[in-house]
């Protein structure tokens, strides 16, 4: 069966169902939804229009002093930008579950053996480079799966110069950012 | 004096593979949070974890 719709001049857009169609119902949204926000399935039937998920970019105001060997997390007061509201507190919890792109980078005022780590849920979970001793800028790329509700991500920064380290405070070189890049 | 220049004081013997995130036993952990440097692992298998009252009085 098709539901042929006429153009008022002419053509026509036809809905049609596939030969062995089941038993099934799409419901669509309530509204025309934004430019460029696209279709998505609930799984149940019901269509909502997407508007491509969370996607932050933060960085920190203020220099973070980095012991010796000790993970720390670093602090990110300022926001470039946060689609979803979903940064808050040097944390970003995603309101969508997918698999996140994460990219990170730190920079040290003094030599040290410089990483940055994304911590998931409170736990160290992927390294960024470290490329031994001498390094300034080290950055990281990862992909994780978040939940959509509890799961969060934060960013921590290790070195091991056998000193404190100070990790620059400018955006250029010290940030933290998250972008969905394919839904659950 | 930081948390690891405490353990170090305290315990001489260790070495920088002692901490190393890559096979080392124990791991320093800060979550800017204001409550500063502690241990999240000890896993030395002859030393044991410091007290906070060794870590205090190596300060002294």
């Amino acid at each position: 069966m098709t539901l042929r719709l006429n153009g008022s001049t002419s053509g026509y857009v036809e809905i049609d169902a596939p030969a062995a169609a089941g038993s099934n119902t799409l419901i669509l949204p309530d509204g025309n939804g934004t430019a460029n926000h696209s279709l998505v399935n609930d799984g149940s039937g019901n269509l909502s229009w997407f508007n491509g998920g969370p996607a932050f970019s933060a960085y920190p105001d203020v220099a973070t002093n980095v012991a010796n060997v000790t993970f720390t997390k670093i602090n990110l007061q300022v926001e470039d930008y946060d689609t979803g509201n979903c940064f808050a507190s040097s944390r970003f919890t995603p309101n969508v579950a997918g698999y996140y792109l994460f990219t990170m980078a730190v920079q040290a005022t003094a030599l040290a053996q410089l990483a940055p780590i994304l911590y998931i849920n409170g736990a160290m979970r992927y390294w960024g480079n470290s490329m031994g001793s001498n390094t300034f800028d080290s950055n990281g790329v990862a992909i994780a799966y978040m939940n959509g509700t509890t799961d969060y991500a934060e960013m921590y920064a290790y070195q091991a110069s056998g000193g404190s380290a100070f990790i620059n405070d400018q955006r250029y070189r010290t940030f933290f950012q998250g972008i969905l890049i394919r839904p659950a | 004096m930081t948390l690891y220049e405490q353990i170090t004081a305290l315990y001489p013997e260790l070495t920088s593979d002692d901490f190393s995130p890559f096979g080392g036993t124990i791991a320093l952990q800060n979550d800017s949070d204001g409550r500063g440097d502690y241990i999240r692992e000890w896993n030395h298998p002859t030393l044991p974890e410091p007290t906070p009252k060794q870590l205090a009085e190596v300060t002294q």
